[in-house]
């Protein structure tokens, strides 16, 4: 009985997602998260409350603090997901899954499947632990709710929230779909995670003060231009940070599948 | 003709300038424990690999259970296996890592404890993979070929690393797999247990078949040495005289005659000592071991 590649793509995504629900895992991920983000939030409103208190103009909102959370969410994503990828080849089970999952297209499917709602709890609970500390904070300096909401509507603040978080949702999936792939191509954890690190951090922050003109066109500032719903340092338009983020994503997602495919699996 | 499991025709696989496998060429029979032998390097991993959709072939064809390799997902699902020893996730638990194998099986309502006690690893379900011994992990690995209940189950070492005990439990299991009507093809370098454990041989060196066939064909064959023991030493000349008579060549060695190229003929040797009255003490063939024969044949084919 030959199985249909939905129905494998089904079976690798929930075997992918039991993987990702073990304890040490969730507690060191959510942990990280929650420790970094209330630190960075807290910070955030005490600066505009002293910014405030100095007469100053001061610009926080409840989405202030999850769009300066959404760095750090990022390279958190984009290390969980060079792990996941290239920890089948460190510990030689890609042979083995392989010959379970029989259809290297639908494993890499339900392995992304996977990946993206990981990434999407992660975005959620940050999104609002950082609002909930928010609305700490906004009620411990007895900042006027207001000036803390974008708009002064619910409704209009629900849906400017579902868009801030999509866009933090796009913009730390395509950091994660660029650790994926940098695991596939170096089968190896460590490397991966390093290389990801070194290139988003390091060498685009070292190019972008050389030559100023190629920023926009570096993949992890668009990636992270999006997530912060181009409000980050680049301040690329919202339109180039999505055009370039999609050309990105898609043209990594590309190489991953072509490569998977093709090469023999030899570890 | 006899249905077979695996049919590999004039398959070959190059790693650039290396060639692997140089047009190898065998069948695995249906219902068989096959025995997978060859020295380091002689390309069975790669064979296994390729058979398993793993590797790409360079040229060649082969078939498993009917299905063409270019066509893996014809067939896996019905196929167990362990590949250069077990592959496990070292953080969960042995039990949790045979849920995630067997849920991309597709696999549902497995009984984790019934199969974990068929390999020896009963209670230690909730084990994290990285605390078990090697001969655990072998034995995991064994389960974890299993969850899918496959009609060809490819073991690659399945006894390295097991102790005595081990080695036997796992033989028998193996031997009741057989009796269930699956076929085994083992691949391993302990060749006296292949041969306890095997009824076909599939021998390789440099990617190039050099055996194939069932273990009498390969370790009794008409060239084996019959050893006659008489009741009384005094016998032994006499007996001599009976082998002389008959075109056979003996020699006497330490109290007993070795005839040799008469393994089809202790029958008759038994009765023309009869007629001479010259009585028995023992008779039987001298075989060769598997490890001879694999020596001899590598000899060979150099």
């Amino acid at each position: 009985m030959n199985r249909s590649q939905h129905s494998i793509i089904l079976a690798v995504t929930r075997a992918e997602l039991r993987k990702f629900r073990r304890p040490s895992f969730l507690l060191t991920t959510y942990g990280a998260i929650t420790a970094l983000a209330m630190v960075i939030v807290a910070f955030a409103w005490m600066h505009a409350h002293s910014a405030a208190e100095a007469g100053q103009t001061q610009t926080m909102n409840l989405i202030t603090g999850y769009q300066m959370s959404l760095f750090f969410l990022g390279v958190l994503c984009l290390c969980i997901a060079a792990n996941h990828c290239a920890q089948e080849y460190s510990y030689g089970t890609l042979r083995v899954v392989l010959v379970r999952a029989n259809s290297k297209s639908a494993f890499l499917v339900g392995k992304a499947i996977s990946l993206v709602l990981y990434i999407f709890l992660l975005n959620a609970y940050t999104f609002l632990l950082s609002t909930v500390v928010s609305l700490f904070f906004s009620e411990r300096y007895h900042m006027r709710l207001t000036a803390a909401l974008p708009h002064q509507h619910f409704l209009k603040y629900a849906l400017t929230g579902i868009e801030y978080l999509l866009c933090g949702f796009v913009g730390t999936c395509a950091l994660g779909i660029f650790g994926s792939t940098l695991g596939l191509i170096v089968k190896s954890p460590a490397l991966a995670i390093s290389l990801g690190l070194l290139w988003s951090l390091i060498i685009e922050s070292a190019l972008g003060s050389a030559l100023a003109r190629v920023n926009p066109w570096l993949p992890c500032v668009n990636f992270e231009s999006l997530a912060t719903r181009a409000s980050g340092v680049s301040a690329l338009s919202y339109q180039h940070t999505w055009m370039m983020s999609t050309f990105y994503m898609t043209g990594f997602m590309v190489l991953a599948w072509v490569l998977f495919r093709r090469r023999d699996v030899s570890q | 003709m006899e249905k077979s499991a695996i049919v590999v025709e004039n398959l070959s696989k190059s790693y650039g300038a290396r060639r692997s496998l140089q047009g190898l060429s065998f069948r695995v029979p249906l219902g068989s424990i096959s025995g997978f032998v060859g020295p380091n390097g002689s390309g069975k991993t790669t064979t296994i690999r390729t058979l398993l959709g793993l590797v790409k072939a360079t040229s060649g064809e082969a078939h498993v259970l009917g299905h063409h390799i270019n066509k893996p997902g014809a067939y896996l699902d019905r196929v167990g296996a362990m590949i250069e020893g077990p592959a496990f996730y070292p953080m969960l638990g042995a039990r949790e890592n045979l849920h995630i194998f067997a849920t991309m099986s597709g696999v549902r309502n497995l009984n984790y404890g019934e199969l974990l006690e068929s390999v020896g690893l009963a209670g230690k379900g909730n084990d994290k993979y990285k605390t078990f011994s090697l001969g655990m992990k072998q034995r995991l690995g064994i389960a974890a070929a299993l969850v899918a209940s496959p009609d060809l189950l490819i073991l690659d070492e399945p006894t390295n690393g097991l102790d005595p005990d081990g080695i036997t439990e796992i033989r028998n299991l193996i031997q009741s797999l057989a009796r269930q009507g699956r076929t085994i093809f083992i691949s391993s370098h302990l060749l006296a247990e292949l041969e306890i454990l095997c009824n076909y041989f599939v021998i390789i060196k440099a990617g190039q078949l050099i055996f194939e066939g069932y273990s009498q064909a390969l370790l009794q064959s008409e060239s084996g040495e019959l050893v006659v023991q008489p009741e009384f030493a005094v016998d032994l000349s006499a007996l001599l005289a009976i082998a002389i008579r008959h075109d056979f060549p003996a020699s006497i060695q330490a109290g007993s005659l070795h005839i040799e190229g008469a393994a089809t003929y202790a029958a008759d040797f038994n009765r023309w000592a009869s007629e001479d009255q010259i009585y028995l003490k023992s008779l039987h063939v001298n075989s060769s071991t598997l490890e001879e024969k694999f020596f001899d044949m590598s000899a060979q084919s150099s």
